[in-house]
């Protein structure tokens, strides 16, 4: 009877078309403001790259000058390049160990023992307190930034005298040298990898128990139940803390290129600012394009749609 | 809480062994507690510190007198309780609104496939990826003369009055990005979200289905109640990066008093009001910048002690599901 209309409000409304639809509202704010807060901004920022600017009576005045930003950061900036190749190479060494203990510790916090909550609790704690003005003024005050920095004078771990004992062991001097740089800097990697843990400890907890009963009972031993189960099931916070560890780390403004870039910035070179951050970004973009990659290959989702 | 132990002696190493592993554990994570801990007890001990005690060689972390002026002095130079204010209501409105708009795009990435899906993840990803101070300066121009797709200027050209809307140290400069998932670090709660929804149960959804509930239903009845943790998770990374912000707050609300703003007031100008406000040597500036940072870090502090209860305990439940 009805046939034609049916037929055409079937296909509008196909059950799939109906899900694609309403997937699609729940992205919509974020899409609008995106648009208006994002790209808007982005965009300019590109503008701003390729031109000179310049402040006069009437508002900025921008003159299109090419690619003469980009050459002069790449081929006169004596510091750009010589700042991005060796902030890097400190990510490099950095991320995988952040990674590594921050998982460490939540599989330890996963655990039941006496004065978990409070353990849990303390390491969160840094997440708060370090972080924008007031690491700055950790940092300016010179009997913590000692501390902080955990340089090899400072005075909390001075007394370990690690690496005078490790010599005296008759451990070799390569191996010392590798080694005591990581104790002395425990004390950034404590402090950095709150979010990371957090992270991690909550992917344990959506893990469930029955996994490990019934492997426990197949006679699966603990390292076995890690490896089989934790791992492949924690899998997406892995990625999640990959990218996270990455841009956290080329994006605080304590990192030397974000530094540069706001030195150029506040002394009114605001194109050439914009030129600097460009190009890192895109060697940022690069770098973690690979890393998706890699990882993303290997993530096991509880329930694969995709 | 108390284990019966077996006595049984061939069950002995068994036991050693897991003596071992606890005694381990519990060094390590007491080591690395103190690690967390001694840059908190430094600034207490360094705020509630008389002048005369700052060189002191005798006096490591615990002063020999305790005095207030210190904090009392931090409270003024705040501006402590209007500047608290401000804060908290800037942040916790900021937060929630951040925390809302990022869970719905995070299940619409997570649980529908549909055309363009992928893109906008990439959207996300790329908000993430763009440090934020690339585009400070153009979004500082975007909020001065606010005109969101040209639709102010065509209000004033409608009305033959110059429209000009600046929202520059106004909360809305906050509020705006917040609400439309663009907030500050919003995509790192976007990907949170999308991670925790992809590894909930299918059947809950189907289920809500079957019993005639719509996406949005669906999403809110079912899907977030079970997505506690995730919640509580982000509310609190929120709370913590919009209260410890200093970028955002530097280039768009600076000229609105709030503490992180004030903060930094301090520590720029604090050699000067040591100088000639306090007449004491700029270095015992240290004593009212770290009771300022005491100050400052107290709020999300309290907020977390309060906040972590529910919190080891909620990751606990959402375990359940599945």
């Amino acid at each position: 009877m009805e046939r034609p209309l049916m037929k055409k409000g079937k296909r509008r409304n196909s059950f799939s078309a109906r899900r694609a639809r309403s997937g699609l509202y729940f992205c919509l704010p974020f899409l609008l403001g995106f648009l208006l807060f994002f790209l808007v901004p982005f965009c300019q920022s590109i503008r701003y790259a390729f031109s000179s600017m310049k402040m006069t009576e009437t508002g900025l005045v921008l003159e299109f000058v090419g690619l003469r930003n980009f050459k002069e950061a790449l081929f006169t900036d004596p510091q750009y390049v010589r700042t991005i190749v060796s902030s890097a190479r400190d990510m490099v060494v950095q991320a995988p160990i952040i990674l590594l203990f921050s998982l460490f510790i939540a599989v330890i916090l996963n655990q039941k023992f006496f004065g978990r909550g409070l353990a849990r609790a303390l390491f969160f704690l840094p997440v708060i307190i370090v972080s924008g003005v007031i690491v700055e003024i950790l940092s300016t005050d010179y009997l913590s930034a000692e501390i902080m920095s955990g340089s090899q004078s400072s005075g909390l771990f001075q007394g370990l005298g690690s690496y005078d004992i490790l010599i005296a062991m008759g451990i070799p001097y390569w191996l010392v040298d590798m080694l005591v740089p990581f104790v002395y800097d425990i004390f950034n990697l404590v402090w950095n990898s709150g979010v990371q843990i957090l992270i991690f400890l909550a992917g344990l907890n959506t893990i469930p128990k029955q996994l490990y009963e019934s492997a426990g009972l197949e006679g699966c031993t603990a390292w076995e139940a890690f490896w089989k189960i934790t791992f492949p099931l924690i899998s997406p916070m892995i990625l999640m803390n990959v990218i996270f560890t990455i841009i956290d780390y080329c994006t605080t403004s304590v990192n030397p290129v974000i530094r540069l870039v706001n030195q150029q910035s506040s002394n009114m070179n605001f194109s050439y600012a914009a030129g600097l951050s460009w190009m890192y970004l895109l060697v940022v973009l690069l770098f973690v394009g690979i890393v998706y990659r890699l990882v993303n290959r290997r993530i096991v989702y509880m329930e694969d749609e995709r | 809480m108390k284990r019966r132990i077996n006595r049984d002696p061939a069950l002995l190493p068994v036991r050693l062994k897991r003596m071992g592993k606890s005694t381990l554990r519990t060094m390590l994570l007491l080591g690395l507690g103190v690690i967390v801990l001694y840059p908190l007890f430094y600034s207490i001990s360094i705020a509630f510190r008389p002048a005369s005690e700052l060189y002191d060689p005798l006096v490591i972390l615990v002063p020999r007198t305790l005095v207030l002026t210190n904090i009392k002095n931090a409270l003024g130079y705040l501006d402590y309780w209007v500047s608290l204010k401000n804060s908290l209501i800037l942040v916790s409105v900021s937060s929630l609104l951040q925390v809302i708009s990022c869970s719905l795009a995070g299940y619409g990435l997570a649980r529908y496939r549909f055309r363009g899906s992928g893109l906008i993840f990439g959207m996300v990803l790329l908000t993430i990826l763009v440090p934020p101070q690339t585009v400070m300066i153009p979004n500082y121009m975007n909020f001065r003369y606010f005109d969101p797709l040209g639709l102010v200027s065509l209000f004033g050209a409608v009305t033959g009055q110059p429209a000009n809307i600046n929202l520059l140290n106004h909360p809305l400069a906050f509020y705006l990005p917040a609400m439309l998932g663009n907030g500050i670090r919003s995509g790192v709660i976007i990907f949170l979200f999308r991670q925790f929804f992809r590894g909930l149960p299918k059947e809950l959804e189907e289920a809500a289905y079957l019993d005639g509930c719509g996406a949005f239903w669906t999403f809110l009845r079912v899907m977030a109640p079970n997505a506690g943790g995730a919640y509580l998770t982000a509310v609190l990374f929120s709370v913590v990066w919009y209260w410890n912000d200093y970028v955002y707050t530097s280039s768009l609300m600076s000229g609105y008093s709030t503490v992180m703003n004030r903060l930094y007031m301090l520590k720029d100008n604090i050699s000067h009001i040591m100088e000639y406000e306090i007449n004491q040597s700029p270095q015992e500036g240290i004593l009212i910048l770290q009771a300022g940072v005491l100050l400052a870090i107290l709020p999300p502090l309290i907020m977390y002690l309060f906040l972590q209860k529910y919190f080891t305990e909620s990751i606990e439940r959402s375990g359940l599901v599945g």
